[in-house]
C-alpha cells in the first residue's frame, strides 16, 4: 500500500471490536410487551373456544338427555304405580 | 460487556423485582438486557431485521418461561444468551445456512488509517467472522465483543472451560489468517 504508513492491525482490530459492542440498538421493550399481551389474549380465547367445544360433545348432551327424560317421565311412572294398585 | 459487581447486584434486584411484579417491571428487564442480546443476535446473524425479531422472540419466551429460571443457579443475563443462542441456531436452521454475510457497515470509521484500507481491513474482518463455525463465532463474540468470563460462556454453551479456550483460540487463529492477505500487500 503507498502513501502514509496505516494504523497497526492490532489497533484496527480493537477499533474493529469497539464498533461491533456499540452498535445502534433498537427499542424493544415496546414490541416485546405487545407481543406478550398478544399471546395472553390469544391464549384465553383458545379457553374459551375449548370450553365451548367441551360443551358441545355427545356425552355430556347425552347426560343431559338422559336428566331431562327422567324427570319427564317421573309423572307417568307414578300413574302406572297408582293403576296398579287400584287393578289389585 | 464488562459489569462491575454494584453492576451485576443492580441487575439481580432488577430481575427479583420483576418476578416479583407484574409486565411494568419487564420494560425495565427488557431496556436493561435488550443492548447485548441484540448485539449477539446480530454478530452471529449478521442481519439487523432478523436479529431484532431473535431479540424480540427471546425477551418474550424469557417471560413465558419465567418460572424456569432459577437466580441461584445462573445470572440472568446467562439465561438470556443461552435463549438467545438457541434462537440463533432455529433462525439458521430455517435458512439452512451456516455462514451468514454481515450487512453493510454503518459504524463509524476511526482516524490512522485512509479509508480504503479501514473499510478493507474491517470487510476482511467481517468475512472471516462470518465464515467461522458456529460453535467458534459464538464463543468469538461472547468473549472478544461481549467480553464475557470463560466460565459463563461455559455454562451458555454448556461444554467445559477448556473447549471454550480451544475454540476461541481456533477462531483468532482463523481471523489472523484472513487478515494476512492484507498484511502481505503492504
Amino acid at each position: 500500500m503507498m502513501g502514509e504508513r496505516p494504523e497497526s492491525d492490532s489497533s484496527s482490530y480493537e477499533s474493529w471490536l469497539d464498533a461491533k459492542r456499540n452498535l445502534e440498538t433498537p427499542a424493544l421493550a415496546p414490541r416485546v410487551l405487545q407481543a406478550i399481551q398478544q399471546g395472553e389474549q390469544q391464549a384465553s380465547q383458545r379457553q374459551f373456544l375449548l370450553l365451548l367445544w367441551r360443551l358441545k360433545r355427545p356425552v355430556l348432551g347425552s347426560l343431559a338427555c338422559l336428566a331431562a327424560f327422567t324427570v319427564g317421565s317421573a309423572p307417568f311412572v307414578y300413574l302406572a304405580y297408582v293403576a296398579k294398585l287400584f287393578a289389585y | 460487556m464488562l459489569l462491575d459487581d454494584d453492576a451485576k447486584d443492580d441487575d439481580a434486584k432488577l430481575v427479583r423485582q420483576w418476578l416479583a411484579g407484574d409486565m411494568a417491571d419487564y420494560e425495565a428487564v427488557v431496556a436493561r438486557f435488550q443492548a447485548p442480546i441484540f448485539r449477539f443476535a446480530y454478530n452471529l446473524l449478521g442481519d439487523r431485521e432478523e436479529a431484532e425479531d431473535v431479540a424480540q422472540e427471546v425477551f418474550v419466551a424469557a417471560y413465558r418461561h419465567r418460572e424456569q429460571f432459577d437466580p441461584r443457579r445462573a445470572r440472568f443475563s446467562t439465561w438470556l444468551f443461552t435463549i438467545a443462542r438457541h434462537r440463533c441456531i432455529n433462525s439458521l436452521k430455517k435458512k439452512k445456512l451456516d455462514t451468514v454475510a454481515f450487512d453493510e457497515f454503518t459504524a463509524d470509521r476511526p482516524p490512522g488509517l485512509r479509508v480504503e484500507e479501514r473499510t478493507a481491513f474491517w470487510e476482511s474482518l467481517d468475512r472471516a467472522l462470518a465464515a467461522l463455525p458456529w460453535e467458534q463465532r459464538t464463543v468469538f463474540v461472547l468473549a472478544e465483543i461481549e467480553q464475557l468470563a470463560y466460565a459463563e460462556i461455559a455454562e451458555i454453551e454448556k461444554t467445559s472451560l477448556g473447549t471454550i479456550k480451544s475454540r476461541l483460540h481456533r477462531a483468532k487463529r482463523a481471523l489472523r489468517a484472513a487478515l494476512e492477505p492484507m498484511g502481505r500487500a503492504r
